[in-house]
Formats: C-alpha cells, structure tokens, sequence
C-alpha cells in the first residue's frame, strides 16, 4: 500500500528554480550558515541567510524536482533547526514553508512582520523547547479510576450475571460513567504531572494525550540556566510516579510549540 | 533501578529526539505565513487529517462496552491483557479502535515509506512495563 504517488499528485506546486524553503528565523546570520549545514535535499542545497532590516531568514533552494515531502525532508528541516539553534536562537517554520523568491523572503517576511519576528526572538532568547510525555503503565489508569470508584466495578460484575440483551441499557449507562471516571482520572493526573513542572519554566502547553495509553505531553519553554531546576523536577517526578506511569524526556527541541501560529490570518496569494 | 535498564524509559535526563518525539511538532507548530504558503504540502495535510478522522470516528457505544468489559480485568492478575481482550464478549469493540488506530498509523508511515535511509525509527513509547511484580526482569522485547 504505497501511498506516496497520492501525495506527489496532490502536491500542486511546482516550484521554480528561484523558490526557497525556510527553516526559521534568527536575529543575524550564524557562523554555521556558510555552506556547512545540509539543507533539504543534502549537499546540493546548502543552507543560507536572507538578511532584511535586524533579521535573518534561513533558507535553501527547493531542489527542481521536488513535489512532495517525505520523511526524510521533515528530517532534515529538524536537524537544520537543531544545529542552528545550538549557535543562537531560532524562530523555527511549521515544515513546508516555501516562498517564490529571495525578494518575498525578504519583503513578505522579514520587512513585513519584522515587528512581530523580532518581539518572537526576544521572547525565546536564552530559551529552549523540552518535552515531558507521559503514558499509563498497564491498566494503571483503570487501576486507578476503581481505586477511587469501586462500585463501579460491583456494578459491571452484577450486570455481567445478567443477559446482556435485557441489561443493554443499563451497560451503556455504566459505560458512560466508566468513561467519565476515567476522564476525571486524566485530568487528575495530567494536572499532578504539570504541577511540579511549572516553577523552573518561561511557559508551558499541554498536548493532549494521543490514545488512552498516553496521558499528556508537556512542552516546555526553559532557559538555558534553569535547565538543571527542570531535569531535577522531571527526575522526581518519574520516581514518584514509577509505578503508574512512564516518563519520556526528551530535548532540547526548537521551540516549535511556542512559535505555533500565523503571521497571517487571511491568506493572501502572492503569485 | 529495574525501569533505568529500559532505553525509552526516564534514566536520569533527557534524550536527544528521534524524528517520532518531534515529527507532530514540526508538522503542526512552529511559525507560519498562512496556509497558502505551505501550498507545497497538500498531500501531507490531507493523510494527516484523515488519519486523525479515522482515530475519531471510533464508535461511541463500542467503547463504552469495552470499558465496561475492562473493569473486569482489573483485579484478575493471572491473566495477560491481549487473553482478556480476547476473551471478553465485547472484544470486537477492541478489535476495532485498535484495527482503526492500525490502520491510521499504516496511513501516516505510507508517507515515508518511500525513503531509503529507513533509521528504524518507530513511535518510541516507553516500553511497556509489566505489571509491578519487583523481582521480574523487564524485558523490552517482551511485547
């Protein structure tokens, strides 16, 4: 089941040889842009700086014969964000950012919302991303809703002596509540695990879990300095909660999550 | 401790990120023009949504009856998750949401499937512990 000839078919562009892909913006041009980071398509298409007025857009070609992106373009837009944020801070792009030209670069972006961009790289200066996921252990979150409401579970053992065809309503009905009950135990835990985390840290989002398994996923936005106050947090909390629950610590990250928003509401073409 | 041997697992500070931790972030955060720009990523947007649609759409009252047939599992240790699943009468409400999450996750790899340089990056959940008995060994590849 290859689903990628569906995407290259209802890729619509078709860049020109002068269209730029953008990583991200900085406040100047980084050491590192001179030729020595690989940008999307490897060695071919280095990455450079677009200067305009006090910023810098980090782009490279769209290589000719690009129509789709792959993973190993999402790949690629995250390292180039990496290595570059290791230098100075970095506004990263949501990937796929492509303009027609160097001038629109320059004008759309960096003229146009320069106020915006540079109040952005203040805001994250000396920061970075981290990211706390959080996931259930085996049925510790049912373990934990029957703990808190055992007659639930009495309920379901009476129901379960009863034919299921006269007591649908009533399981159902128990049904719901099971999954308010564990609703309740989500945020109950969700609020636990953001808790400890909130000291050490500029500003914090939390993505909602992705399955039932997964509880939450915490971004955090720290400063460098403080980076010790929140490895030590994050540490006592996944001994805490060994037993329930599992901690992935990751990072640091581009700031993707708290750069996540357009410059534009309304889009404008600008072909 | 038992939980540091896991490679997933929390052990003392963070881990560099694998395409997986970051993949949702660089494809739904970070600063965007407006939409138009990212014209060139059409394709990508749509698998993503479907995807989501698919994982959403799971019927309402089959996971009610699974939760219901789960509350039995709570306090029974002699047996394995996947048995129990198996053994309930609402099963098939598993079956299903886990067939549907399956089929959505197939959908976002297709994406990527075309590329050579496969590193082997999965989904990296903690591996999954089992239940809290000290004196067994934790083995990743146990699942």
């Amino acid at each position: 089941m290859r689903q990628q000839t569906d995407v290259a078919a209802a890729a619509v562009a078709e860049p020109a040889a002068a269209a730029v892909y953008v990583y991200g913006v900085t406040r100047r041009a980084p050491q590192t842009v001179r030729g020595e980071v690989a940008g999307l398509s490897g060695d071919h298409a280095p990455v450079r700086a677009i200067e305009g007025g006090e910023l810098t857009a980090l782009v490279s070609d769209v290589p000719a014969d690009w129509h789709a992106a792959s993973r190993k373009d999402v790949a690629a837009h995250d390292r180039v964000l990496s290595e570059l944020m290791r230098e100075q801070t970095v506004v990263p792009m949501r990937f796929g950012i492509v303009l027609p030209s160097e001038v629109a670069v320059r004008e759309r972006l960096l003229q146009r919302h320069g106020g915006e961009l540079t109040a952005l790289v203040d805001r994250l200066e000396g920061c970075e991303q981290m990211s706390v996921k959080a996931y259930y252990e085996n049925e510790a979150l049912l373990r934990a809703v029957l703990a808190r409401r055992p007659e639930l579970k009495q309920r379901a053992d009476e129901l379960e002596k009863l034919p299921v065809a006269r007591t649908q309503r009533e399981r159902i009905a128990l049904g719901q509540e099971v999954a308010g009950a564990i609703a309740e135990q989500r945020s109950l835990d969700e609020r636990a695990l953001v808790a400890p985390l909130t000291g050490p840290v500029e500003e914090l989002q939390v993505d909602a879990g992705a399955s039932e398994q997964h509880l939450a996923t915490v971004q955090l936005l720290v400063r460098r300095e403080r980076r010790p106050e929140l490895d030590a947090a994050v540490k006592r909390l996944a001994d805490e909660y060994s037993q329930r629950i599992a901690i992935r610590y990751v990072g640091p990250l581009p700031p993707y999550s708290f750069c996540a928003f357009a410059l534009e509401e309304e889009p404008q073409p600008w072909a | 401790m038992a939980l540091a041997a896991s490679g997933n697992r929390y052990a003392g500070g963070p881990s560099p990120s694998g395409l997986a931790d970051v993949l949702d972030l660089i494809l739904d955060k970070g600063l965007v023009i407006d939409l138009y720009v990212r014209v060139s990523l059409v394709g990508i947007e749509l698998l993503t949504i479907d995807a989501r649609i698919v994982v959403a759409s799971v019927d309402t009252y089959l996971r009610f009856a699974e939760a219901v047939g789960r509350l039995n599992i709570a306090d029974d240790d002699k047996q394995g998750l996947p048995e129990l699943m198996e053994n309930m009468t609402s099963g098939g409400a598993k079956s299903k949401t886990s067939g549907a999450l399956d089929a959505a996750k197939e959908k976002i790899g297709g994406i990527f499937d075309d590329d050579e340089d496969d590193d082997g990056e999965k989904e990296k959940e903690p591996a999954r512990k089992e239940r809290p008995r000290r004196s067994r060994r934790r083995e990743e590849s146990s699942e």
